[in-house]
């Protein structure tokens, strides 16, 4: 048996995982893997739009929302303590305290001590703050 | 019918994990986060097996495993974790002595796993993978007296390579491992085990204003023990077995439910010897 278990093991784990989700035919490209059209993200004043790679399961990622809710500039009375995860669009939204001004860096920081991979975040005045390191 | 009935309130009463669990593979994936689970897993049959045949049981020999795991796991970050796995084991068994069915019990603490998964994550979108590696220590932590011992009184080491995937919608495991027995007291060994477990999981609910949601999952364990040293083990018998059965996840914020249930659908027992029998587990898990 642990003859056969081995080669097993190995064909599974070189199976390609779309082709597991995929199997019939069907496009369950996630939104987030098509080009993501910075016009279309508009943040709500005292609100910041945080794209975030890799953030597919609530129960999974709410670390990230106990890293940023942390932050002093979030505003906790908005959404679950001052962050809403959307999982189907890979959206951060936060909450910030009117006043307050966002620092991107720590925003970028906690999100990846969260787990996951910070790409854009988007203002309500159009501007755009990327992570240092890409 | 209290064998079910106490684990079943401590599952309840205790804040509440094994590897391929919600609590303790797919989260905390955060740095400093930590969880717990309990988790029930019950099996056993009466029916009694030959290789792959069922054979008559005129003695009516059987043997039945209720065990409630205490588990708990702390990411230093996302990879590297350290878990612990202390079951409570409620066992039974009618056995052939001398050609007269005798019943035999036992229960106590088992022994405890420490395990430390190492993973490497990649994160591509709305998707999300990682290759684990998990190498694990058995402590004899468990009774090894008695004619029907919680544990055979010896330190064992297990290995598991996995793989990871999971995008909003689907998810995927797969899990090769071995645990690597070591002979402890009274000449007591229970044989090598070697497995493959694969989780392929569909999320078809998800609110992200309540953060609650479900998984649903289909899940398949190949295992084939090699025989033990001694008949007294629980692990009467060496054999192939395959299990494969759904199992539901149900989440809210930081508190996750889940509950399988898992058919034989092959058995070869290298002996005369108890079919494992359905497996059924259910267990509740919160992280922080």
């Amino acid at each position: 048996m642990k003859y056969t278990l081995i080669p097993m093991a190995f064909c599974l784990f070189t199976l390609p995982v779309p082709a597991l989700a995929d199997h019939k035919g069907h496009d369950h490209t996630p939104a987030i893997n098509k080009p993501l059209i910075d016009a279309n993200i508009k943040a709500q004043p005292d609100e910041s739009i945080i794209i975030v790679h890799g953030i597919v399961c609530s129960f999974c990622s709410q670390g990230v929302t106990k890293k940023l809710s942390k932050l002093d500039f979030i505003d906790p009375s908005k959404y679950t303590k001052g962050v809403k995860v959307e999982i189907s669009d890979q959206k951060v939204t936060i909450a910030i305290k009117p006043g307050m001004e966002p620092d991107f860096d720590v925003i970028f920081e906690s999100i990846k001590s969260g787990g996951y991979e910070p790409v854009k975040a988007y203002m309500n005045d159009g501007s755009i703050h990327t992570p240092k390191d890409l | 019918m209290k064998k079910f009935i106490l684990p079943l309130l401590g599952l309840f009463i205790v804040a509440p994990a094994q590897a391929h669990q919600p609590v303790m593979d797919m989260a905390p994936r955060w740095e400093d986060g930590y969880g717990f689970q309990v988790r029930h897993e019950t099996y056993g049959s009466d029916t009694l097996m030959d290789g792959d045949s069922e054979i008559a049981n005129p003695l009516d020999l059987e043997r039945f495993v209720h065990k409630t795991w205490f588990e708990g796991v702390y990411t230093f970050e996302r990879s590297k974790r350290i878990t612990f796995k202390m079951p409570y084991i409620q066992q039974e068994r009618t056995k052939n002595i001398g050609g007269v069915g005798v019943k035999q019990d036992n229960s106590g603490s088992g022994d405890l796993v420490l395990g430390v998964p190492l993973k490497l994550y990649s994160n591509q979108g709305a998707f999300t993978q990682n290759f684990g590696f998990t190498p694990s220590v058995r402590l004899p932590t468990g009774s090894t007296s008695g004619a029907f011992p919680i544990s055979d009184g010896s330190t064992d080491l297990g290995l598991s390579f996995s793989y990871s995937s999971e995008d909003p919608k689907y998810y995927t495991l797969i899990d090769a491992f071995t645990w690597i027995n070591t002979e402890g007291k009274r000449d007591m060994k229970a044989g090598n085990t070697y497995g493959l477990d694969v989780n392929l999981g569909y999320h078809p609910y998800h609110d992200d204003d309540t953060n609650s949601g479900a998984f649903i999952m289909w899940d398949v364990t190949a295992r084939h023990n090699e025989d033990p040293s001694s008949r007294n083990l629980t692990t009467a018998s060496g054999g192939s077995r395959v299990h494969s059965g759904p199992l539901l996840v149900l989440y809210k914020d930081n508190v996750m439910f889940r509950t399988e249930y898992k058919h034989p659908v092959y058995e070869n027992t290298s002996s005369i010897s108890n079919s494992r029998g359905p497996e059924f587990n259910i267990g509740i898990g919160i992280t922080f």
